[in-house]
C-alpha cells in the first residue's frame, strides 16, 4: 500500500477515535496529528501533516488509479499491440470468456484486431477468469490491461 | 480534392509534437497523441485531446512501430497523421500506407519522398534539370586512366570516395593530379578492405563550405511559395546547433540566383507540400545542391519569425487539399533571428547525452524572444530519445540586436539538474567568427579545440 493511502486511513482513525493528539513515526513518515478540543463538534479537526517520503507524492497519485485497479487482480493480460477489443470470434457470436471461465494456458481469451487483421489472444496460464477490463470494441493501447487470470 | 481534416494523430513527441498540437487547435483540429510508455507524463501526451500509449520505449517499436500508429489514427477516428520530422517522416512506405488505410499524410506525396531520399537519385535527377550539384563522377571509376580524364572535367582539389562508403570512411583528399595515381590505387585497397568493395568515384572537395538552405512551402495546386533562406552552417558532427536568417554572408545575387534556384527546382519536381533545399557554399559564393529534406525542419521557427508565416498550418491546409493562404508577393523580410537548440549534454564530456529530471526551471521571454519545448518543472529527460529538449529564438530587426536579445536570453535560461549546452551556445554568441557573420561548416570544430586547450582558464 503506498504511502498516500496510509496516511488518509491514518487521519481517517484519528478522527473517528477518542484520541486528542497522536504522534507517529514509522519507515519514513511522520506524523503529528492534534484535535482543538473546542471544533470537535464541528468535525473540523485541524491535522498537522509531516510527509516525508522517498518517493514524489504526485506520481504516486498518477499510478494510484491503475495500481488500485490491477494490483490484486491476478495475473494480468494485456495488450501486445494497438488494436480493438472484442470478446467474441465474430458478431452474434458468445464470448470466448466470462468472469468465472475457467481456462487453460493457450485457450483463446479475447480478439486484438489490427490492420484487418484478427489476432487471437491467449492465456497465459490456466485458472479462472477474474476481471475483464476492457469493453467490447474499444480500441487498446499498448500494455492496457485486458484480461486477468487468477 | 478536398478532404476536411478535423482530427490529426501526430506521429512524434518532444517539442515538435507540442508545436504541431497548438496549431492544430489554433485550426480547431482535433489532436490525437501517441506515446512510449516512458513518455506518459511528456507534454505532449497532456496538451492533446487523446492520447494513445503505442509501445514500450524503444522508438523501433513505440515511434517507428507503423502498424501500432496506424491502427490508433483509425481506431481513433483520424482523418490524418502529422509525422513531424525524425521517426517516420521521410519514410515513403509510411506515407503510402497511411494513404492506403485512407488517412491524409500531412507531408508531400510519397514518390517525392522516395525520389528525393534517395542522395545519388536526388543528385542525378536536379543534375537533370539544371541544378548545379557537386561536381564529380556519375559512375564508378575503374581505372587510372578514366581517373585522370574525370579529373579533368572535376578540377582539383578533389576527393576519391568509396562508392559503398560512408560515416566519412574511406575518402581520401588528392590536391594536385601528380598525387593521382598513388591516392587512387591507395583508395581501392582502402575501400576493398574496409567495405569489401573498391569501387570509387570522385567528388570536388569543398573546402570549409557554408551550409545554406532554402525553406520552401507548397501545395497541390503548382503553388510555390519561398521563405527565404537560413545559414545552418554552425554544426558538429553534422549536427546543427545553432541557424540564424538571412545569411549575413551572401549578396543579394548570390542570395537570389540560390532562391530563384530551389524554386524552380521544385516547380520542376512538382513538390507539393512543405520541404527545404540544402546547399553548399563555397568561399567564392558558388552553390551546389546537397540534398532536400522533404518535411517540416528543426529549424523552421527561423524562418517564421523572419516572416511571420505559420508553417506548420500551410502544411495542414495543403494537406487537405486547399491552396496556400499566402502569396510570394506578400512575403517579406521582417526581422533577422537566430535558433540555438538546447541539447541535454556534457559539452565537457565528449557531448555524452545527459538525462535526468530538471529540477529547477527559468525560461527567458520577453519582446523578440520563442521558446518551443516541450520541459516543465519537474520533468524528466528520458534517456531513449534524441538530447534536444529546447529551442530557444530570438528576432530582432537587425542582426546585432538580436545576438544581444539571445546572449541575454541565454543568460536567464537556467535548468538544474541536468547539463545542457546553454553555456555552449552563450560562449558561441560571442565567437569573433559567428559574429562576423563568416563561419562555416568547420567553425565550431575550431571552437571546441580552442576551448579544450583552453580549458584550465575559463
Amino acid at each position: 500500500m503506498n504511502h498516500v493511502e496510509s496516511v488518509k486511513q491514518i487521519i481517517e482513525m484519528f478522527q473517528a477515535s477518542n484520541l486528542e493528539t497522536l504522534t507517529l513515526e514509522v519507515d519514513d513518515i511522520k506524523l503529528s496529528m492534534n484535535k482543538a478540543t473546542a471544533s470537535a463538534a464541528s468535525g473540523m479537526d485541524p491535522a498537522q501533516l509531516i510527509v516525508k517520503s522517498t518517493e514524489p507524492v504526485a506520481e504516486a497519485e498518477g499510478n494510484e488509479e491503475k495500481a488500485d485497479n490491477f494490483e490484486e487482480a491476478g495475473t494480468w493480460v494485456k495488450a501486445p499491440f494497438v488494436g480493438v477489443f472484442y470478446t467474441g470470434g465474430k458478431e452474434n457470436e458468445p464470448p470466448f470468456v466470462e468472469v468465472g471461465s475457467q481456462v487453460k494456458e493457450g485457450d483463446t481469451l479475447c480478439i486484438l484486431e489490427a490492420m484487418k487483421i484478427m489476432n487471437e489472444i491467449k492465456a497465459p496460464k490456466s485458472g479462472t477468469v477474474k476481471s475483464i477490463a476492457v469493453d467490447n470494441g474499444q480500441l487498446v493501447e499498448f500494455g492496457q490491461h485486458l484480461i486477468s487470470i487468477d | 480534392m478536398k478532404k476536411v481534416i478535423k482530427k490529426v494523430l501526430i506521429a512524434n513527441r518532444g517539442e515538435i509534437a507540442v508545436r504541431i498540437i497548438r496549431t492544430c487547435k489554433e485550426m480547431g483540429i482535433r489532436t490525437v497523441a501517441v506515446y512510449s510508455q516512458p513518455d506518459i507524463d511528456e507534454l505532449h501526451v497532456n496538451l492533446a485531446d487523446e492520447a494513445i500509449c503505442i509501445g514500450p520505449a524503444g522508438a523501433a517499436d513505440s515511434y517507428l512501430n507503423i502498424n501500432n500508429i496506424i491502427q490508433a489514427a483509425c481506431g481513433s477516428g483520424c482523418d490524418a497523421i502529422h509525422p513531424g520530422f525524425g521517426f517516420l517522416s521521410e519514410n515513403p512506405d509510411f506515407a503510402e500506407f497511411a494513404q492506403a488505410c485512407g488517412l491524409i499524410f500531412i507531408g508531400p506525396s510519397p514518390k517525392y519522398i522516395r525520389l528525393l531520399g534517395d542522395k545519388e537519385a536526388a543528385r542525378a535527377y536536379m543534375d537533370s534539370i539544371g541544378v548545379a550539384i557537386v561536381p564529380g563522377s556519375k559512375k564508378s571509376i575503374d581505372s587510372l586512366e578514366d581517373a585522370i580524364l574525370e579529373s579533368e572535367n572535376i578540377g582539383f582539389p578533389l576527393l576519391i570516395k568509396a562508392t559503398a562508403g560512408g560515416g566519412g570512411k574511406g575518402m581520401r583528399l588528392v590536391e594536385a593530379v601528380d598525387e593521382l595515381e598513388d591516392s587512387f590505387n591507395l583508395a581501392k585497397s582502402e575501400a576493398k578492405a574496409c567495405f569489401g568493395d573498391e569501387r570509387v568515384y570522385m567528388e570536388k572537395f569543398i573546402d570549409s563550405p557554408k551550409h545554406i538552405e532554402v525553406q520552401l512551402v507548397c501545395d497541390n495546386k503548382g503553388n510555390v511559395v519561398h521563405l527565404f533562406e537560413r545559414d545552418c552552417s554552425l554544426q558538429r558532427n553534422k549536427q546543427k546547433i545553432i541557424e540564424e536568417a538571412p545569411c549575413h554572408f551572401l549578396d543579394e545575387t548570390t542570395r537570389a540566383a540560390l532562391i530563384k534556384t530551389a524554386t524552380k527546382a521544385c516547380k520542376d519536381i512538382g513538390y507539393d507540400s512543405v520541404g527545404t533545399m540544402e546547399f553548399l557554399v563555397d568561399r567564392d559564393g558558388n552553390f551546389f545542391f546537397m540534398e532536400m529534406n522533404t518535411r517540416i525542419q528543426v529549424e523552421h521557427p527561423v524562418s517564421e519569425a523572419v516572416t511571420g508565416v505559420d508553417i506548420i498550418k500551410e502544411q495542414i491546409r495543403a494537406a487537405s487539399g486547399l491552396a496556400l493562404s499566402i502569396r510570394q508577393k506578400d512575403i517579406r523580410r521582417i526581422f533577422h533571428a537566430i535558433e540555438c537548440r538546447i541539447i541535454a549534454e556534457d559539452t565537457e564530456n565528449n557531448f555524452m547525452p545527459s538525462p535526468g529530471k530538471i529540477n529547477f526551471l527559468n525560461v527567458p521571454g520577453g519582446n523578440g524572444i520563442r521558446i518551443d519545448t516541450m520541459v516543465y518543472s519537474g520533468y524528466t529527460v528520458k534517456p531513449f530519445y534524441d538530447s534536444m529538449i529546447m529551442k530557444l529564438i530570438a528576432f530582432a530587426p537587425t542582426r546585432r540586436e538580436c545576438i544581444k536579445k539571445m546572449r541575454i536570453a541565454l543568460e536567464q535560461l537556467i535548468m538544474t539538474g541536468i547539463k545542457t549546452n546553454i553555456e555552449f551556445n552563450y560562449l558561441l554568441m560571442h565567437n569573433k567568427k559567428f559574429v562576423s557573420g563568416r563561419y562555416t561548416t568547420k567553425t565550431v570544430e575550431e571552437f571546441i579545440g580552442e576551448l579544450n586547450e583552453n580549458r584550465d582558464h575559463i
